[in-house]
């Protein structure tokens, strides 16, 4: 032990320190160890514990969660109940109203169909008829066509047989014509070959050629006569023809310049009638406006008379009224003479003026007399008005003195026990309003002197 | 002769006095109604009694002894509103006659008015009513129910609706023994508010009734009923009472509401009666009945008018009626317009005009016959040499082939115009074209 000791001795200051060191730095080691060891403890204790509070969240949410969607399952049941109950109600109601709504669809298809089949039936009926009355108008129109047909083929045969009239009168007119014409021809080629034999026959023998010769002479010469004879009575009928010709002319010609002037005439006549028509109805239309004008002028004229009357009626009435005016106007005039007359009066009883005679007895003469006299009036009126004012104000003011006057004296009276004669009455002076203020104050002083003289 | 007139008489009148005959005349004019003289007088005094015999004078008196004349004339003149002598045979007293009692069955209300009113006026009028034209049979008369106000949503189960049933026809057509022409329609003019549908329907037992009294009635010609709400079962009855009816020979029941049954009823009445003319517009007949109706014509059948018109045959019935016109030497007009037909129908058509040779008049129109249908009528007109009407229009056939259509069309109306004229006047010699 002691060399322990000593060398824990020896050792111990360094040893110790060492040891102490060693021991500190193993201690903190150690605390450091430890401290990790918490930490990690600690760190996995955290994490459990997070783990933890996590699982424990995710839980309680869930719980949470559960029992939020029960309690709502609950409600949304009672929902549910209660709008199907709703919607089985709708759907009645509809299904109501969609039957309701078959039922018309049906009632108007009906309707429809009754009313297009009474349609197609009156049509038919009315086509039946049309076709009827077509058909009436074809036979008609058939009927027609065939009278027509018929009539016309009827004069188509009569103008044949006509026709044909006609031609065989014609044919046997050229049939006798031709043999007229035959006949003269052969009565020339009978004279040509009798001349010719006759020629033929004369000429040999000279003597019977002389004489035959002279009888041809003569008889040439007779002919020739003849001929010259016929020629001239030829020639004289010809001139008698133009002359009838030139007669027949001149009466032709005669007929149409007479013809002419007829139908001048008939044109004359016809202008002359047209303008009698013309002159005609221009003078019914001359009378018709001088009527109407006539008319009108009448009218104007009752039309005037009646303004007229109006006016009259009116100037009437006016003059009337104007007369009423007037006499409104005289009776005015009148109260104002009198209350002149009362004015003067006044002032000839107050003012000794000079009266003024000459417009009070000359009343009638008043509104026709200038404006002098009437203005005169007006002053005094005013005059007078004003001094009754006046007046009236100095009683009112007399009033109030003798009130108060008969105040005091019933208060001398009291004080005084003895008659005493009143105030001397005297005429109230017609001065204006300065000599009342003055007479209360001498009033007052009648008072001291009454109190005086007493 | 004249009357001088005598001024101190303020009561003179200057007018002749009649002659006592005249004077008589009015006499029995004024007392017509209690005894009526007719038949004593001569034909100038029967007109001077027409023209003054009072017109509100009751029918059961004048039928019987005032002959057809002026007097009936002015009944009609003045109480019937418009009236057209041609439909009635040119007979003023036939006119009034008929108009008076189509006028009592068309006011009649059935529960109400006494049917011995209608009997006395057919006592009187039965030899003489050919025609009746009946425009409206009036219902009963039903009280308005309560309304509550359940009834707006009750609607579409309907109510119980008593039977409306109309007049009863037994009554009148046994007595009227020259009935030939018999119109009916079951509906109500001028009904206003008070419309009802079933005012416009036959009820079955409507039918039954209407059936029987056809039967009794021997001597008519014609039957028409239309616009009636008929179907099947209705048409079934009707024509099975009308089977082997002594003269029938035509029968209209347009604008009803027959389907193949009902078609097909029919079809066996025209193998067994001699019909001559059968309409059946506006119907439902579709392709089972149009083959019906074909198969009847390609037998021996007297059918000279058939009308399809508005009907659902489509092609097969097209087809089907066109078939049949190959073994048919009747019918003379066919008229298949609006029946849903195409180029299919024209051209089985085609095919039989290029070999019939009576039928006159045929009507597509209102089908899809397009240019294919257009071209085959073409083709087959031009063959055919009787046709004389072909009504294409809106069948959308072009302007051009409708054209050539007519033109063919109008050359064999020109050829058989001829011929006739030919027949009628050889000597006519003029022409046309």
């Amino acid at each position: 032990m002691p060399k322990k000791a000593k060398k824990s001795l020896g050792r111990t200051e360094g040893e110790r320190l060492v040891q102490l060191h060693h021991r500190a730095q193993a201690e903190e080691e150690m605390s450091k160890k430890k401290e990790e060891m918490l930490a990690l403890f600690l760190k996995d204790k955290l994490q459990k514990e997070q783990r933890n509070t996590a699982v424990n969240l995710l839980k309680v949410t869930d719980r949470w969660r559960s029992i939020q969607r029960q309690a709502r399952v609950t409600e949304l049941r009672g929902n549910i109940v209660v709008s199907r109950q709703m919607f089985e109600r709708e759907v009645d109601e509809l299904n109501f109203v969609i039957e309701k709504l078959m039922g018309d669809l049906q009632g108007a298809e009906r309707q429809t169909a009754h009313v297009q089949a009474s349609h197609l039936q009156q049509l038919d009926h009315l086509l039946a008829q049309d076709l009827k009355r077509m058909g009436c108008l074809h036979q008609d129109w058939g009927g027609g066509l065939q009278d027509l047909c018929s009539s016309y083929s009827s004069e188509k045969q009569q103008m044949f047989a006509q026709f044909e009239e006609q031609r065989d009168k014609l044919q046997s007119k050229v049939f006798s014509a031709d043999q007229h014409h035959k006949d003269a021809m052969q009565e020339i080629k009978k004279t040509s070959t009798d001349r010719e034999s006759w020629f033929s026959s004369h000429s040999d023998p000279k003597n019977v050629q002389m004489g035959l010769r002279d009888n041809l002479h003569e008889s040439i010469s007779n002919i020739l006569g003849s001929w010259k004879h016929n020629i001239n009575n030829v020639k004289k009928k010809e001139e008698e023809v133009a002359l009838l010709l030139d007669y027949v002319t001149q009466q032709l010609k005669i007929t149409m310049r007479l013809k002419n002037k007829a139908e001048q005439l008939r044109d004359r006549v016809k202008a002359t009638e047209w303008e009698k028509e013309f002159m005609e109805e221009n003078l019914t239309a001359y009378r018709n406006e001088m009527n109407l004008r006539f008319y009108q002028a009448q009218g104007q004229v009752a039309s005037g008379r009646q303004a007229t009357r109006k006016q009259l009626t009116q100037l009437a009435v006016q003059g009337d009224a104007a007369a009423e005016k007037q006499q409104a106007a005289i009776a005015q005039g009148e109260k104002v003479l009198r209350a002149a007359k009362m004015c003067l009066k006044l002032k000839l009883q107050h003012e000794d003026l000079p009266p003024l005679f000459a417009p009070l007895h000359l009343p009638p003469e008043e509104d026709t007399q200038g404006s002098e006299d009437v203005q005169h009036l007006q002053q005094r009126l005013t005059k007078a008005v004003l001094q009754r004012d006046a007046l009236r104000k100095h009683k009112s003011d007399l009033s109030q003195e003798n009130v108060q006057l008969q105040l005091l004296l019933g208060q001398h009276s009291f004080g005084l026990h003895e008659d005493c004669c009143p105030l001397p009455t005297s005429q109230a002076p017609i001065i204006s309003a300065p000599a009342a203020g003055q007479q209360r104050h001498t009033v007052i002083e009648a008072a001291h002197i009454a109190k005086y003289c007493l | 002769m004249r009357r001088r007139i005598i001024a101190e008489d303020p009561d003179w009148s200057i007018t002749t006095v009649p002659s006592l005959s005249i004077l008589c005349l009015q006499i029995i004019v004024n007392n017509f109604e209690r005894n009526p003289i007719f038949e004593m007088l001569t034909a100038a005094q029967k007109e001077f009694l027409q023209e003054r015999l009072s017109l509100s004078l009751p029918v059961q008196v004048t039928a019987s002894v005032l002959p057809e004349g002026p007097y009936w004339r002015r009944c009609c003149q003045q109480k019937l509103a418009f009236c057209d002598v041609s439909v009635h045979g040119h007979s003023w007293k036939r006119m009034f006659l008929e108009k008076h009692l189509e006028k009592i069955i068309e006011l009649f209300i059935p529960n109400v008015t006494d049917p011995q009113t209608v009997l006395d006026v057919v006592s009187v009028c039965e030899k003489y009513v050919k025609r009746l034209d009946i425009s409206q049979l009036l219902v009963p008369v039903v009280e308005p129910q309560k309304k509550s106000k359940e009834n707006d949503h009750d609607f579409h189960w309907k109510r119980y609706v008593p039977p409306m049933d109309h007049f009863d026809f037994n009554i009148l057509l046994q007595r009227l023994t020259n009935l030939e022409e018999l119109h009916l329609v079951y509906r109500i003019k001028q009904c206003g508010m008070n419309f009802a549908w079933n005012m416009f329907e036959m009820t079955y037992r409507d039918c039954e009734t209407l059936a029987k009294a056809l039967q009794s009635c021997k001597t008519l010609k014609l039957f028409r009923l239309h616009q009636s709400h008929m179907d099947d079962r209705k048409c079934q009855l009707l024509v099975k009472h009308l089977m082997d009816h002594p003269s029938l020979e035509e029968l209209d029941f347009c604008h009803n509401k027959i389907g193949d049954v009902g078609a097909r009823a029919i079809s066996k009445l025209l193998t067994r009666n001699k019909l001559q003319t059968l309409n059946l517009c506006n119907n439902l007949i579709s392709c089972q009945g149009a083959k019906a109706i074909a198969l009847a014509l390609s037998k021996n059948c007297t059918l000279e008018s058939l009308n399809l018109l508005l009907n659902m045959i489509k092609d097969e019935g097209g087809q089907a009626i066109a078939e049949a016109l190959l073994n048919n030497t009747t019918l003379h007009n066919l008229n298949l317009g609006g029946n849903y037909l195409t180029s299919v129908t024209a051209e089985a058509v085609s095919k039989v005009l290029t070999e019939n040779t009576t039928l006159q008049s045929l009507n597509l129109s209102c089908n899809q016959l397009c240019e294919v249908g257009g071209e085959a009528l073409v083709a087959a007109l031009s063959q055919n040499s009787t046709i004389k009407e072909c009504d294409v229009h809106l069948t959308q056939v072009d302007d051009q082939r409708s054209f050539l259509i007519n033109k063919l069309l109008w050359a064999n109306q020109m050829s058989q115009l001829k011929t006739q004229r030919k027949g009628d006047a050889p000597k006519k010699t003029f022409a046309l074209n």
